[in-house]
């Protein structure tokens, strides 16, 4: 996937693989109030949802991918 | 061999090569879907290749490679060394297979039982389907257990649900599974997620978090946190078998489908809504309970309709509303409606596990009667006179009902719409009923207006096009089983053995040289084989295959090259003026002189690089020429010379297109059937030949037929009528000059189209088409005796020699051929007759063009100090005229490149250069601006 | 000449079908997965495409989608070929608004006779 950290918000894309969880979370952290942009997400390994479920950074935009979205959702992040 | 058994040669060795190294990447990444994806596809392309070709032994380990590993990409198996090991082993052996088909040019017998044994290990490592799954779930007891009650389902959306209940139409039961992941799960490559939403039959999913989230930096990314819990429409065992791997981390149980009916959202307390709509629920529930003591439904139907329509959609009330009307209108039955309604006045949720009432068996839902548009049916009794295109034209009308009856998203609709419509419009042509296509047009119409496929789907079903005329008794030319039979292997080791001495003198050839005698193979032109002939090597032909862009890029630093070293003989002329050094002006000089040597030569090993046999375009023409004269009922013997004539490759490829109608025009019009050539005195078999040679450097190709040539005086007669001469023209016109007007635009038009070469197109465009990559056409005919083409072609059309000229402050080039002389004329000396400007040159009176309204600048000509104008004298389709430039400047080379994307329709212009500054030059086609 | 646009990633099936299409007349282009494929049927004006299914980037379902989702784009008839010969992929191909589906190999007179019926110059 690509992952681009910009200064207020995270754009995330394409398929979120096990290996970038552990950026994403630290990136979250460092950056409480940033938000995430995840319209062109496909696919998020279960490390990467957990990452995201766990973190209570404001998600701006849900991905366009209706499963993404809905497991978003049965997490209380949307 | 050949040109498609070799392409298939030289991709399948790059596809071997490619599964050999993802494979072993594979074992480095397990799981990683990417190469599993790559992999799958190279082998799956490999098999559709072998397919084109009769080599059963191949494609059947192919074949079973393919399966094996499509069950890896959809997780049913997973890879391990032993898997890895059969398909390494596998690809090793279709390589020897390569091997032999190269050498050979077949496949020894030898090698089927060897490709059996191999197919049948692959397929052994398949697992066993069900009956294994099922002494699985047996065998494995799980550590999670099902859920004490289905409340789950609540927390997923309401219309998720409702939308899962439709999708199960009348299923009375559903198949759930809640999956507890181990937290350690990560490590061993599993995706839960990715497992999830890919179970065959998803409907709907929730996701729990067994253990509360800890501080956000105290998290353990790798360790799963999360339960699922989800609902399957597939039948249990396709279910389990999905979950074989992580069987102790499932529960399995099933459900009635009713069991998603849990209405949900805000009660009415929450809500600012009135009392009175909460009201409405004990009035609504005393009427429904009457009704279903009745057992009339479709009074409860009606009731619940109007009560939904007075509540606030948002309300709990409404959502347990929406689940009555549903399940009344699903045919779900009274019991399990009385159940909900029961619930709904005591306040609660249904408890759905606690519903012991029967499955009402489904009731079939009232079907929705299409209504179809008013279109008169159009019975047609006209037909298609092929018997078979009448069969498939029928299949094809079938099928275009079939794809419109599938769903659509709404915006693919009106495409599809329209591309039906296209099929059918051509079918209707093809049949000849175009009357039709207006009725078509009407129903497309109303289909796209009403966004329903319907009314087209009538006017469809309301045509026959298999009905065959019975007066038709034409037999159908029987279709030979293999496409193009020179690429079959067998009959490629015949040619071989009768053509290659050096073959059949060594019948058991060792290893080493075995691949030698294909070598000697005088089709093998091929120069990058060549090439690779002194490497050697197990492989017998090493063929690099590189990317076309990079060959174009290597052509492109060439050519800058060749114009940045052009600077050095004016550094040497400075060296020696300016800073009067004359041994350093020699010594640069010296030094041009080699740059300059390795240039040319770097530009003609680039040039060699892109070189191919034009008989790689040559190779279709005798499957061409076999099938059309049977068609026509012409006895046409081709005679093919000098395919291994090389020139670049755009210009071989650009040759296909106008050669096949060349080809086709003299077929068609040319040669005459035999009963006319006996009564001319002629052999009954005509004589087709296609003679390829090279004259310094360009490539000329005659095409020549011994038919009955053109008659002039019925080609002027033609150009006449078309209005494409006067009539002075056509008393004057020698019969030399009357047969090119074949070549004029506009001179073959419908009267003269037959279904072979006249396809709306005419020599015009073949001769556009060939100009465009610097090529000429002549054409000589003698009536009765025949007519030749002649192509003439640049070898290559990587260099062009531009002179450079200013013209409204930028730079342009014009191709040195072009060009006659500079001059300048004083503008005294221009002489202005009718608008038209002129000035005598030579003696001659010369017609002068002003360059900036050529190309439509506002600019006019600008004159030197003395009043003079820079004309460029050039020779266009055989004239002489002056074109008014600004300014001239030097001739370079340049490399050439077709104007691309948007610019490419501009005309105008034949290409553009990169010049050694970086700078853009656009190179002039005056034939088209004038 | 009407125009037909391969879209194939093996090019060995490339130049089996551009053979058989252009010795029955047609003016061949190809492309080798869905993405090319759309840019060039945006650029120009195709009769007809032979539409592989299993290619990178973007495969023939989703290149047919597109196909048929785009407003600019003349729709002309689309075929699929394909390796496979079962009811569900021929379902697939249907689902994803093909016109007409047919299985590798293709044999060079039911490709032929397919292309000019679809493209309305049958004889």
């Amino acid at each position: 996937m690509t992952i681009r950290f910009l200064k207020t918000k995270a754009v995330l894309s394409e398929n979120c693989t096990v290996e970038e969880a552990e950026e994403i979370v630290q990136w979250l952290i460092n950056n409480p109030k940033a938000e995430l942009n995840m319209r062109e997400v496909t696919h998020l390994h279960t490390a990467s949802l957990q990452a995201i479920a766990a973190t209570g950074n404001r998600i701006s935009a849900l991905p366009n991918d209706p499963f993404c979205a809905q497991a978003l959702q049965r997490l209380g992040r949307a | 061999m050949s040109p498609l058994l070799e392409q298939f040669l030289i991709e399948g060795r790059d596809f071997l090569e490619q599964i050999g190294q993802k494979l072993l990447s594979l074992e480095e990444d397990p799981g990683n879907e990417d190469i599993i994806g790559e992999i799958f596809r190279a082998v799956h392309t490999l098999k559709g290749n072998s397919g084109l070709f009769d080599m059963p032994s191949l494609t059947s380990v192919v074949h079973a490679a393919e399966d094996l590993l499509d069950r890896v990409r959809d997780r049913t198996m997973e890879m391990n060394p032993e898997l890895t090991d059969a398909l390494l082993e596998a690809m090793d052996f279709v390589n020897r297979l390569f091997e032999d088909v190269e050498s050979r040019g077949a496949i020894r017998p030898e090698y089927s039982a060897q490709s059996a044994d191999i197919a049948v290990r692959l397929r052994n490592l398949l697992p066993a389907r069900e009956p294994q799954a099922v002494g699985l779930f047996e065998e494995e007891p799980s550590f999670v257990e099902p859920p004490a009650d289905w409340s789950w389902l609540s927390r997923v959306p309401d219309a998720e649900r409702l939308a899962a209940y439709e999708a199960l139409a009348a299923e009375p039961s559903v198949f759930v599974v809640r999956y507890r992941p181990e937290p350690e799960c990560f490590f061993k490559g599993e995706d839960p997620v990715l497992l999830v939403r890919t179970v065959p039959g998803i409907l709907v999913f929730d996701i729990t978090t067994p253990e509360p989230w800890p501080e956000a930096t105290a998290l353990d990314v790798y360790r799963c946190n999360l339960q699922f819990d989800l609902v399957s429409s597939a039948s249990p065992e396709e279910v389990e078998h999905h979950f074989r791997y992580v069987r102790d981390q499932t529960a399995f149980y099933s459900i009635p489908a009713v069991a998603l009916a849990l209405p949900s959202g805000e009660s009415g307390a929450k809500t600012n809504a009135p009392v009175d709509d909460a009201m409405i629920a004990p009035i609504y529930l005393e009427q429904a309970q009457e009704r279903l003591e009745t057992g009339d439904l479709d009074g409860l139907l009606d009731l619940t309709t109007t009560a939904l329509d007075m509540i606030n959609p948002a309300l709990h009330a409404a959502s347990a509303l929406r689940w009555v009307k549903r399940l009344i209108e699903a045919g779900a039955g009274v019991a399990p409606i009385e159940f909900l309604i029961d619930a709904l006045s005591r306040n609660v949720m249904p408890d759905w596990q606690s519903y012991a009432g029967p499955v009402d068996a489904p009731q079939a839902v009232a079907a929705v009667a299409i209504t179809q548009a008013p279109i008169e049916e159009q019975a047609s009794t006209r037909s298609i006179r092929d018997p078979e295109s009448a069969r498939v034209a029928d299949d094809l009308a079938k099928t275009q009902i079939v794809m419109l009856q599938r769903p659509s998203r709404p915006v693919e609709l009106a495409g599809r719409l329209r591309s039906v419509r296209n099929v059918i419009a051509n079918l209707l042509g093809a049949m000849g009923e175009t009357g039709a296509v207006a009725s078509l047009d009407e129903a497309t119409h109303i289909a796209l207006d009403g966004a329903d496929a319907a009314p087209l789907i009538a006017f469809i079903d309301g045509i026959a096009f298999g009905e065959t005329a019975r007066e038709h008794i034409e037999v159908p030319a029987l279709e030979p089983p293999l496409a193009l039979p020179e690429a079959e292997p067998r009959e490629a080791v015949l040619e071989g053995a009768s053509s290659s001495v050096a073959y059949s003198a060594s019948p058991p050839a060792p290893q080493a040289p075995a691949s030698r005698p294909a070598m000697l193979d005088p089709d093998a032109v091929d120069p990058a084989k060549r090439s690779g002939e002194a490497a050697g090597g197990d492989r017998g032909v090493r063929v690099l295959k590189v990317p076309q862009e990079k060959v174009d890029r290597l052509m492109d630093l060439i050519g800058e090259m060749v114009v940045a070293k052009n600077a050095l003989p004016y550094l040497a002329a400075r060296a020696e003026d300016h800073f009067g050094s004359r041994d350093l002006s020699r010594e640069i000089k010296s030094q041009y002189a080699i740059i300059n040597r390795i240039a040319e030569e770097m530009q003609d090993g680039i040039m060699q690089v892109r070189m191919l046999p034009v008989g790689a375009v040559f190779q279709r023409f005798p499957r061409l020429v076999r099938d059309v004269s049977r068609q026509l009922g012409k006895l046409v013997r081709l005679v093919v010379e000098g395919e291994e004539t090389e020139a670049d490759k755009n210009i071989v490829e650009s040759l296909a297109d106008p050669m096949i109608h060349i080809l086709r025009n003299s077929l068609d019009h040319g040669l005459e059937t035999p009963e006319v050539r006996r009564s001319r005195n002629k052999l009954e078999e005509g004589r087709l030949t296609v003679r390829a040679s090279q004259e310094g450097d360009r490539v000329l190709i005659e095409i020549e037929d011994d038919g009955k040539g053109i008659d002039p005086d019925v080609v002027k007669r033609k150009a006449f009528e078309k209005g494409l001469i006067d009539e002075q023209r056509l008393e004057t016109m020698t019969d030399a000059e009357a047969v090119q007007l074949v070549f004029a635009a506009g001179f073959s038009t419908a009267d003269q189209i037959s279904n072979l070469s006249g396809r709306g197109v005419g020599m015009d465009v073949v001769k556009s088409s060939l100009e465009k990559v610097g090529g000429q056409v002549q054409l000589t005919s003698e009536k009765g005796k025949g007519t030749r083409i002649l192509l003439s072609l640049p070898l290559s059309m990587s260099v062009s020699n531009v002179m450079m000229v200013h013209i409204a402050g930028q730079q342009y080039g014009v191709p040195m051929e072009n060009v006659m002389e500079t001059v300048r004329v004083a503008g005294k000396d221009i002489h202005v007759f009718k608008e038209q400007r002129t000035a005598v040159l030579r003696g001659r009176i010369v017609p002068l063009y002003d360059a900036n309204q050529l190309l439509a600048r506002d600019s006019i000509p600008q004159p030197n100090e003395d009043g003079e104008y820079a004309v460029l004298v050039v020779r266009i389709g055989g004239q002489t005229v002056g074109i008014i430039v600004d300014g001239f400047a030097q001739t370079i080379d340049v490399i050439l490149k077709p104007l691309e994307g948007p610019l490419a329709c501009i005309s105008g212009f034949s290409g553009s250069a990169l010049l050694g500054d970086g700078s853009v030059l656009l190179v002039l086609n005056l034939k088209e601006l004038l | 000449m009407k125009h037909v646009l391969i879209i194939d990633d093996a090019t060995t099936v490339r130049m089996y079908h551009r053979q058989i299409l252009s010795e029955a007349g047609f003016a061949v282009d190809e492309s080798i997965n869905g993405v090319e494929a759309l840019e060039k049927a945006l650029t120009k004006r195709y009769d007809l495409f032979v539409v592989d299914v299993n290619m990178p980037k973007m495969d023939g379902y989703r290149f047919l989608r597109e196909l048929r989702s785009n407003a600019d784009v003349h729709q002309a008839p689309a075929v699929m070929v394909s390796t496979e010969a079962e009811a569900k992929d021929r379902d697939a191909a249907w689902a994803a608004g093909a016109n007409y589906y047919m299985t590798k190999p293709t044999k060079p007179g039911a490709l032929t006779r397919v292309a000019h019926l679809l493209t309305g110059e049958a004889q």
